[in-house]
């Protein structure tokens, strides 16, 4: 009874001790303006930089290529031809990277701001949010809204570190944004994942590819209209906003200088 | 075991989907009263929830990763003291 009565006492002080320390990192990381949340942020970029490089290498340096693959590569004899085709491949890969820079290029003439690579996985954060890899040395400010190659507005810079920066976007969950569809004004509320929804009545016009606007990004485009779903017995249709590219395909976007 | 779970949580962070760590963080509770699993879940809102953003109407924005360490740390003590022990 005394060994089940300490032992109890002993973890519950340990517990209580985790607690505390989770409480006290919270306390310092706020106190501190952030540091320990701009440190942590760094390293993830820094671990997902490093990943896609090595991901990347792998993949091209033939490693895990199939065994048939490789016996028709061995019984034809081409190295050579899979030497040319690797980088054929990585061509084609800076070819699709140079084609969204030349957009980006051309967002740059009509707009002020920085054209900088996303470092994380958007799909590895639960509150709809990605890093980029620039930061306050780079320019980028707190607010600052970012766009996509094609000039469409997706998110927010809502921290920024030296050489990184956080971006949440417009459709995180749960997230409300105000924008005009067939001329009507209403409140798009964002599921995640590139995807917004809201009700529109029946008599405004809505068809699908109709371009989403919002006043809170400067009137610039926010999605298309995905899916329109209506009930002859509603009074409101359902609207469902996409991005016309998914965000997780996107290597670069374009941070506006200003926070407009 | 502890170790490389403990590991997997942790890249998982910056490299695999949310459920990775989430999943982590369980499989640790579960058999040790980890530190590990509230520490992921403490770098899972600090790396990915803004500063700024906590609204008590949006329960997105509250450490959902860190209530959700603490919550199991603490939920499933009865459970480990009861096999455990």
């Amino acid at each position: 009874m005394n060994l089940y009565r300490r032992t109890n006492t002993g973890s519950k002080r340990r517990l209580i001790a985790m607690t505390l320390l989770v409480i006290v990192l919270f306390v310092f990381d706020i106190l501190s303006g952030g540091k320990v949340r701009a440190l942590a942020q760094s390293a993830t970029a820094n671990i997902s930089t490093t990943s896609a490089r090595l991901f990347s290498d792998l993949k091209y340096s033939g490693l895990f290529s199939t065994r048939a693959h490789l016996a028709a590569q061995n019984q034809a004899l081409e190295s050579r031809v899979a030497h040319y085709q690797e980088q054929a491949a990585a061509y084609q890969a800076l070819k699709q990277e140079n084609a969204q820079l030349q957009t980006l290029a051309h967002l740059a003439q009509d707009n002020t701001g920085t054209t900088t690579p996303i470092v994380s996985s958007p799909r590895s954060s639960p509150y709809g949010t990605f890093l980029i890899g620039a930061g306050s040395a780079d320019n980028i400010k707190h607010n600052a809204l970012v766009l996509t190659d094609d000039g469409f507005a997706i998110g927010r810079v809502t921290d920024v570190s030296t050489h990184t920066a956080l971006v949440s976007a417009l459709f995180a969950p749960d997230s409300k944004i105000n924008a005009l569809v067939g001329g009507t004004s209403v409140i798009f509320t964002g599921q995640g994942g590139d995807n917004a929804r809201a009700q529109v009545p029946r008599g405004v016009a809505v068809s699908v590819g109709d371009i989403i606007t919002s006043r809170s990004v400067s009137g610039r485009p926010i999605g298309i209209v995905g899916k329109v779903e209506s009930n002859p017995a509603d009074a409101y249709s359902v609207v469902l906003m996409r991005l016309p590219q998914n965000t997780s395909s996107l290597r670069f976007v374009f941070v506006l200088s200003g926070t407009q | 075991m502890r170790i490389s779970i403990a590991i997997i949580g942790f890249l998982g962070i910056a490299l695999a989907p949310w459920w990775i760590p989430a999943l982590c963080m369980i499989l640790l509770s579960l058999r040790w009263a980890a530190l590990e699993a509230v520490l992921i879940g403490v770098f899972m809102d600090l790396i990915w929830q803004g500063s700024g953003m906590l609204t008590s109407t949006s329960w997105h924005t509250w450490p959902l990763f860190t209530l959700f360490g603490i919550a199991l740390l603490w939920g499933f003590e009865p459970l480990r003291r009861r096999f455990l022990f």
